[in-house]
């Protein structure tokens, strides 16, 4: 097990190389943020084991670290990677935990770091909160760990306990009786953090879940609390972030069902389909672009959102849980009205009313990118409607 | 078993004395025979690593950290709020409980391998700590760098001059 370990203190020890190579050549006038940015990218390709889910979350990652504007941030989202990289593959609680802990201070961390400005006491407030209803949550799987080891002396994931440790992650990921954290972050947390709050966590979370979490009970409770209170609960919203914080939780009642029926192709697909929209999203400067990518997020159909959904939704008949179907149809439903409002909002009120947001100027390449592979996603989608 | 539930009583009836005096240097005194006690508890269940690290934590940390909050305020003027609003009964109520049902522990040390019965339980924390999940502490000391390096970034700079 000793050589096995040798592969963490190897990037570590890259890691250090690249603080020192940071720290040290940012004085002298010849680097720039830009250069250092390219040697963090460069690091993250290069250490990237061949599995599908790893070079996943590379390439998202490497797209994030363009939206950041200093060092001490690009290190934590580094640091942040690692602990997500070792939790896709983790089979055992004590490094799930680890990993959870790793990922969860580094957003903490960047909460706090990226207040500057006239939101710094929004920011700061976010972080705490989110710190400290994290620590809280963390504490109770620890205690639910140790609870489980007594009774049955191991590790894995056995037992009833199972359930409460399952709340632990459910609140991570923002399902909704556990939610109010996410809606206060996502307002109140600078542009490029959110794109990374709404994307990188999941994807790890959910594929821990889908490849190592075992559990006998169905999460049918949260799924329909999610999917009622992102639907509902977003007409009350005068801000558009939190509009799309609630729409977030809904999408991820969604991913929900499709573990719940065991569909994690489906759960893979609508998560791929997901943060390539919210990528979009954030980075957008023009108005009725942003309007194009909430009706991709309702689940209209020429627009790969609606695959993404269809496909979760077609699982789910043919393994016959019709009520959950139902209910998510429903709901489904409730939450277009608010996408059609947003719609409305952009395209057809007059330009000094509606709301406007500055972005960075610079996202031509990534906002090209995700609008291709958003429009032409469909093609690749519509195969297993036909065989 | 008759000592260990002994000791353990004698742990119930110190924590009452902590709550049952009017002055609060008493009130330490008596949490650090407490903290001592519990030690012992431990060392006699077979958890040595624990006790150790019980009398390194409780005693040479916190009762020193109390101490030093007892001396920063004025000794001679405060009393214990906890002595006149009657709390201690509590601690009196846990007493008889422990007296009468006899709550121990039924195992002693466990350890995570299961190739290593007879070993104490710091053999065991080595075995797992720097063998089996080595590349967790790794991983671990990358989580310990993120709460220090966040530390100092999250720190605001102060600019000298204006």
């Amino acid at each position: 097990m000793f050589w096995n370990s040798i592969v963490e203190l190897d990037l570590c020890i890259g890691l250090l190389l690249l603080i020192l190579y940071g720290l040290l050549s940012l004085r002298n006038g010849h680097v720039s943020l830009g250069h250092i940015r390219f040697v963090c990218q460069a690091w993250l390709v290069l250490i990237t084991p061949l599995e599908v889910q790893d070079i996943a979350l590379c390439v998202l990652t490497v797209v994030l670290l363009q939206s950041f504007h200093s060092f001490e941030a690009l290190l934590f989202l580094l640091l942040a990677y690692i602990g997500q990289l070792y939790m896709m593959h983790s089979c055992n609680l004590v490094s799930f935990y680890v990993c959870l802990e790793a990922q969860t201070l580094c957003v903490v961390v960047l909460c706090g770091l990226l207040a500057r400005g006239a939101s710094t006491s929004f920011s700061v407030e976010a972080a705490l909160k989110f710190l400290l209803l994290s620590a809280m949550v963390s504490g109770m799987a620890l205690f639910w760990f140790s609870a489980m080891y007594q009774r049955t002396g191991s590790l894995d994931m056995v037992g009833q306990e199972t359930f409460w440790i399952l709340l632990v992650m459910l609140f991570k990921l923002g399902v909704a009786p556990m939610h109010m954290w996410s809606v206060d972050l996502y307002g109140s947390v600078p542009k490029s953090l959110l794109l990374y709050l709404s994307t990188a966590p999941k994807l790890s979370l959910f594929t821990f879940w889908a490849a190592s979490w075992h559990h006998d009970f169905s999460v049918g409770v949260f799924i329909l609390f999610s999917m009622l209170i992102g639907s509902i609960g977003a007409y009350g919203q005068p801000a558009l972030r939190s509009l799309f914080a609630y729409s977030t939780i809904n999408e991820i009642g969604l991913m929900l069902l499709a573990v719940e029926t065991a569909g994690f192709h489906t759960l893979y697909q609508h998560l791929g389909i997901y943060i390539i929209t919210q990528l979009l999203l954030w980075n957008l400067t023009d108005k009725r672009l942003f309007a194009l990518c909430a009706v991709s997020l309702a689940g209209l159909p020429p627009f790969a959102g609606f695959f993404g959904k269809a496909w979760i939704f077609w699982h789910a008949m043919s393994v016959q849980a019709f009520s959950l179907l139902l209910a998510a149809l429903f709901c489904t439903v409730l939450s277009l009205v608010y996408y059609l409002r947003v719609i409305r909002l952009f395209w057809t009120a007059p330009v000094h009313t509606a709301a406007s947001f500055a972005g960075a100027p610079n996202q031509t390449t990534l906002t090209s990118a995700c609008a291709v592979a958003l429009a032409f996603a469909p093609v690749m989608l519509v195969k297993p409607f036909i065989i | 078993m008759f000592f260990e539930n002994s000791a353990i009583l004698l742990c119930a009836l110190l924590g009452i004395a902590v709550g049952y005096t009017k002055s609060p240097f008493m009130s330490l005194m008596y949490s650090v025979m407490l903290f001592i006690n519990s030690s012992f508890v431990l060392m006699m269940l077979g958890f040595e690593f624990l006790a150790l690290v019980n009398l390194l934590v409780y005693v040479g940390a916190l009762a020193v950290l109390f101490l030093f909050v007892i001396m920063l305020l004025e000794i001679p003027a405060t009393e214990l709020r906890a002595y006149s609003r009657g709390w201690s009964t509590l601690g009196v109520f846990v007493f008889i409980i422990n007296g009468v049902f006899q709550i121990t522990p039924s195992m002693g040390p466990r350890g995570i391998i299961n190739g290593l019965p007879g070993a104490e339980s710091i053999t065991n924390l080595g075995h797992a700590l720097y063998l089996y999940f080595a590349d967790l502490l790794i991983l671990n000391s990358l989580v310990l760098t993120v709460a220090l390096f966040g530390a100092f970034a999250i720190a605001p700079v102060r600019t000298t001059g204006r």
